[in-house]
């Protein structure tokens, strides 16, 4: 992910789960740049772009919305990130 | 040869006082260990001995039933009265009671766990006769464990029951091990690499998912309501830490964090050698999935590090839950459970802890059951 971008996971309701490759590109063209698809799970992870003049939250992203309409979508979440403490700590 | 105890289910008085004793001796039992009032005793003996005992016995019409002689332990709760490492064992292992599995020989052979963490020390030399499929989500890094968290995870979840140098120190020794690097060396991660983690252990029908990572969140992040749902659908268990934010000696008892806090993902909370809650071990939140689901040892847990470092001793919710994901382990290699019945048996299996609240450790210690039906 680029700095100008935002990182999305994507669930695919359980209606849909067979069709999750037409439903990939669907994202695609509402302007999602995919990084993998998880089979699986029915997920659909990647990036958007942030638009060059506002700086909006994940969910006033307009992204999100165009996401969010495609066919077969059951959520689109902002990706979260997680830390461990160092090697050297003693709660870990 | 073991102890076994021989049971004459009968209320007739004459075979309880005659023919049980005399079939017993003549075929070389001790009758000074048999009970008449209850047609109950306890021989030296084997297995085969002890069938082909079992068919006479069924042949002159007096059926006995045997099973091994089981040891009880005072159950000591009170400060100061706990675990401790011995030389062949660490207290974690004693306390969920590894010699039931032991004895059984029930090492989780034959079970996948995937571990997604920091990765994996391939070189560390009590995993050489182990063969650990490795894959790394961290992009430009491999699967190798530069921190040693993973490593140390791993160790405690799937480590051996007996080393050369200290005690043993995993739960279930024989089952095959699949280390995720959803966190790079650096310790950082974030949903894509471990949704991808899931998704790659669920392509290996791993029965068991140990996750030693979580955020501070108090939300139920959406994804991983789906991504366990599916997984427990598919008789994969997903097992998560439950946080380590709380800091209970100045009053604040934590909460449970994403992805742990999630509805079909197990939270597990963290106990010391004397079965009390560990000081950083999250509370429950109330909203439904927020709960502790169960609690293991997470105290001074001795196990396999990197870097050329043997061994390492660390706390933290994270090592609670590689002990419950072993004894998952052995539960599934045991019984073939999986999913959501594995999750029931490793509640129904636990003991419960009556000087901690349910907020703090949900059903109470994982414990290997001393009997597997299935």
């Amino acid at each position: 992910m680029s700095e100008e971008e935002r990182e999305w996971i994507i669930t695919v309701d359980d209606q849909h789960l067979d069709q999750l490759d037409q439903i990939v590109a669907e994202l695609e063209k509402a302007g999602l740049r995919v990084e993998s698809v998880l089979y699986s799970i029915g997920q659909v992870t990647g990036c958007t772009r942030l638009a060059e003049t506002t700086k909006d939250s994940a969910t006033t992203d307009p992204a999100r919305k165009r996401l969010t309409v495609v066919t077969g979508v059951a959520s689109v979440d902002a990706v979260q990130h997680y830390r461990i403490q160092p090697p050297d700590a003693e709660i870990q | 040869m073991a102890r076994y105890v021989v049971t004459f289910d009968t209320s007739s008085p004459g075979v309880l006082q005659d023919d049980a004793p005399e079939l017993l001796s003549s075929q070389g039992f001790s009758t000074e260990t048999y009970f008449p009032r209850l047609g109950i005793g306890v021989v030296d003996s084997d297995p085969e001995q002890l069938q082909s005992f079992s068919t006479r016995c069924r042949e002159q019409n007096r059926p006995m039933t045997f099973t091994p002689e089981l040891t009880y332990y005072a159950i000591e709760t009170a400060p100061g009265a706990g675990f401790e490492d011995s030389a062949e064992l660490t207290w974690g292992l004693q306390a969920i009671g590894i010699t039931s599995a032991q004895d059984r020989g029930h090492t989780g052979a034959g079970v996948r766990v995937a571990v997604l963490d920091t990765g994996f020390n391939a070189d560390h030399p009590d995993f050489s006769s182990r063969n650990v499929i490795a894959e790394s989500f961290i992009q430009g890094e491999g699967p190798h464990d530069a921190h040693g968290h993973g490593t140390h995870c791993i160790g405690t979840a799937c480590g051996p029951w007996e080393t050369d140098a200290g005690p043993g120190y995993g739960v279930a020794p024989e089952a095959e091990i699949y280390s995720g690097k959803v966190l790079g060396d650096d310790g950082t991660g974030s949903d894509t690499s471990i949704l991808a983690g899931i998704d790659w252990a669920l392509q290996h029908d791993c029965q068991v998912i140990s996750m030693s990572l979580g955020a501070d969140v108090r939300e139920v992040h959406p994804p991983y309501v789906a991504a366990g749902r599916r997984a427990l659908e598919r008789g994969s268990l997903i097992i998560a830490a439950a946080g380590n934010n709380a800091q209970r000696s100045t009053g604040d008892p934590g909460f449970v964090g994403a992805p742990a806090n999630s509805p079909h993902i197990m939270a597990i909370a963290a106990i010391d050698s004397d079965l009390r809650i560990a000081d950083f071990s999250a509370r429950s939140l109330p909203h439904e999935g927020g709960e502790i689901d169960i609690a293991a040892p997470g105290v001074d847990i001795h196990s396999s590090w990197t870097g050329g470092e043997r061994y390492r001793t660390i706390s933290g919710t994270s090592m609670a839950t590689p002990h419950v994901s072993g004894i998952a382990a052995l539960i599934s290699g045991a019984t073939g459970a999986r999913g959501e019945q594995l999750w029931q048996e490793l509640v129904s299996s636990a003991v419960a802890l009556d000087d901690e609240p349910v907020e703090d450790v949900g059903a109470g210690l994982a414990k290997i059951p001393d009997q597997f039906e299935g």
